[in-house]
C-alpha cells in the first residue's frame, strides 16, 4: 500500500515566462488517491502532462515504476463516427496485437452503468456519457497510475455520481495510484486520501484529506484558504 | 443490515469520523447486533461515492475500539460484548483511568466528594456487567 509509483526529483519547467512549476521532491504511492487543487492555469494539466510524458521537462527527474498509465482530460477524445461497439473492437484488437490488458468485462460493465448504447456514435454521446466512456475505455485497460484531469467537468450530478461509484470500486480493486484533479470540494471530500496543493509553481501544501479539518472545520474554506496567494497571506 | 449512512460533506467532522459514529450509535441503539456483519468496504464504496479507504479507515478505528471485529476474507462484525474484553484487561483498563483521573484532578486540590460525584453523573445508570 505504501509503494512508490511516481517518484519526483528536482522537477523544473516553464512556460515563456508566463507560468513555472518547480517540485524539489514528490513522491506518490499506490493504492492511494492525490487530489490536486489549485488556481485556474496554475500548472495542473501541465504537471499531469508531464508525468503521463507528453511533455518533456526543462530539468529534473519523473521516474515511474509502472509503464501502465491512463490519461483522462478535457482533450480526450475519439473519433466521431465510430460506434462505441466499433472502438471496442479497435482497442480488442490492439490488446491482442500488443499482448496488453484489455477487460471487455469491465469496458461493459462501465458503459452499462452509464447507460451507454454501444450502438451509438461517439459524436452523438452526451457530455455525460462520454466522460462514462473514456472512464470505460481507461479502466478496462487496467492502468496502474490514474491521471484524472477534471474528469467530471460539465457533466449533471447523476453522472458525477455514477463516476465516483465506478472509480471508488475500480480502484478498491486495481489499487492504482490515483492524481485526481477537480474544483469541486464534494469531489475531492468524498474521493481523495491526499491533497496536494498547487500554488505559484510549487506544492505548497500536502497531506491528509481529513487533517484539513484541523485547520479549519470546513472543508470548503480549508482549500480556498491554501489557495491565497502567498502575498494576501502574509497581509 | 437495514441501517443507511447520510455523509456530509462539508461539516465539522471528516468523513471516516461520521462513518464511525453513527456505526457506535447503531450498535448503541441495538440497530446492528452482536455478530450481526456490516456491509463489506466495497458495497459501501458503492453507495456512498466515496473512497474505499476512508471507509476501512472508519472500520480500523472501530475494530481498535473493539466495538467491530474482522474476519479476513469475510469482513467485518459487530463485536460480541461477552468476547470483547478478558476480566483481566477490564480490570487493568479500569485502573489506568481510573489512574489518568486522579493524576488530573490532584492539583485542583478539592474534595473527594466532589470527584466522585463528577463520576456519577457521568456513568449510566445500569452497569452490564458488574
Amino acid at each position: 500500500m505504501d509503494k512508490p509509483a511516481i517518484c519526483i526529483e528536482n522537477l523544473y519547467h516553464d512556460y515563456r515566462g508566463e507560468w513555472h512549476i518547480r517540485i524539489p521532491h514528490l513522491e506518490l504511492n499506490f493504492g492511494t488517491v492525490y487530489g490536486l487543487v489549485g488556481r485556474n492555469g496554475v500548472g495542473k494539466t501541465s504537471l499531469m502532462n508531464l508525468i503521463a510524458g507528453e511533455i518533456a521537462a526543462m530539468s529534473g527527474s519523473i521516474n515511474l515504476t509502472t509503464q501502465h498509465i491512463g490519461h483522462i482530460n478535457s482533450q480526450t477524445s475519439y473519433p466521431g463516427y465510430y460506434r462505441i461497439r466499433e472502438l471496442a473492437a479497435l482497442f480488442i484488437a490492439q490488446a491482442k496485437c500488443k499482448q496488453s490488458v484489455w477487460d471487455t468485462e469491465r469496458f461493459n460493465d462501465v458503459l452499462g452503468i452509464f447507460s451507454v448504447d454501444q450502438a451509438t456514435q461517439y459524436r452523438h454521446l452526451s457530455t455525460g456519457e462520454k466522460a462514462g466512456c473514456h472512464l470505460a475505455i481507461m479502466l478496462a485497460q487496467h492502468p496502474s497510475i490514474w491521471l484524472l484531469d477534471e474528469p467530471t467537468l460539465g457533466i449533471d450530478v447523476v453522472a458525477i455520481n455514477q463516476c465516483l461509484s465506478i472509480l471508488s470500486q475500480t480502484f478498491l480493486d486495481d489499487g492504482p495510484c490515483v492524481i485526481f484533479s477537480t474544483h469541486q470540494m464534494y469531489e475531492l471530500e468524498r474521493m481523495t486520501d491526499r491533497i496536494l496543493v498547487l500554488a505559484d509553481g510549487e506544492i505548497r501544501w500536502q497531506g491528509e484529506t481529513e487533517a484539513l479539518h484541523e485547520q479549519e472545520p470546513s472543508f470548503r474554506k480549508a482549500v480556498e484558504a491554501m489557495l491565497q496567494p502567498a502575498k494576501e497571506a502574509q497581509a | 443490515m437495514p441501517i443507511t449512512f447520510k455523509l456530509q460533506t462539508d461539516s465539522a467532522d471528516p468523513l471516516s469520523k461520521q462513518l464511525t459514529r453513527q456505526i457506535e450509535l447503531a450498535i448503541a441503539r441495538g440497530d446492528l447486533s452482536p455478530g450481526e456483519p456490516l456491509t463489506s468496504v466495497r458495497q459501501l464504496a458503492r453507495e456512498l461515492q466515496i473512497n474505499p479507504n476512508t471507509i476501512s479507515k472508519a472500520f480500523a478505528v472501530l475494530v481498535q475500539a473493539c466495538s467491530l471485529a474482522s474476519q479476513p476474507g469475510k469482513g467485518y462484525f459487530v463485536a460480541h460484548t461477552e468476547t470483547r474484553f478478558s476480566e483481566n484487561e477490564i480490570e487493568r483498563q479500569i485502573k489506568n483511568a481510573a489512574e489518568s483521573f486522579v493524576v488530573a484532578t490532584r492539583p485542583l486540590g478539592v474534595s473527594r466528594q466532589r470527584l466522585l460525584k463528577a463520576l456519577e453523573d457521568l456513568l449510566p445508570e445500569d452497569s452490564s456487567r458488574g
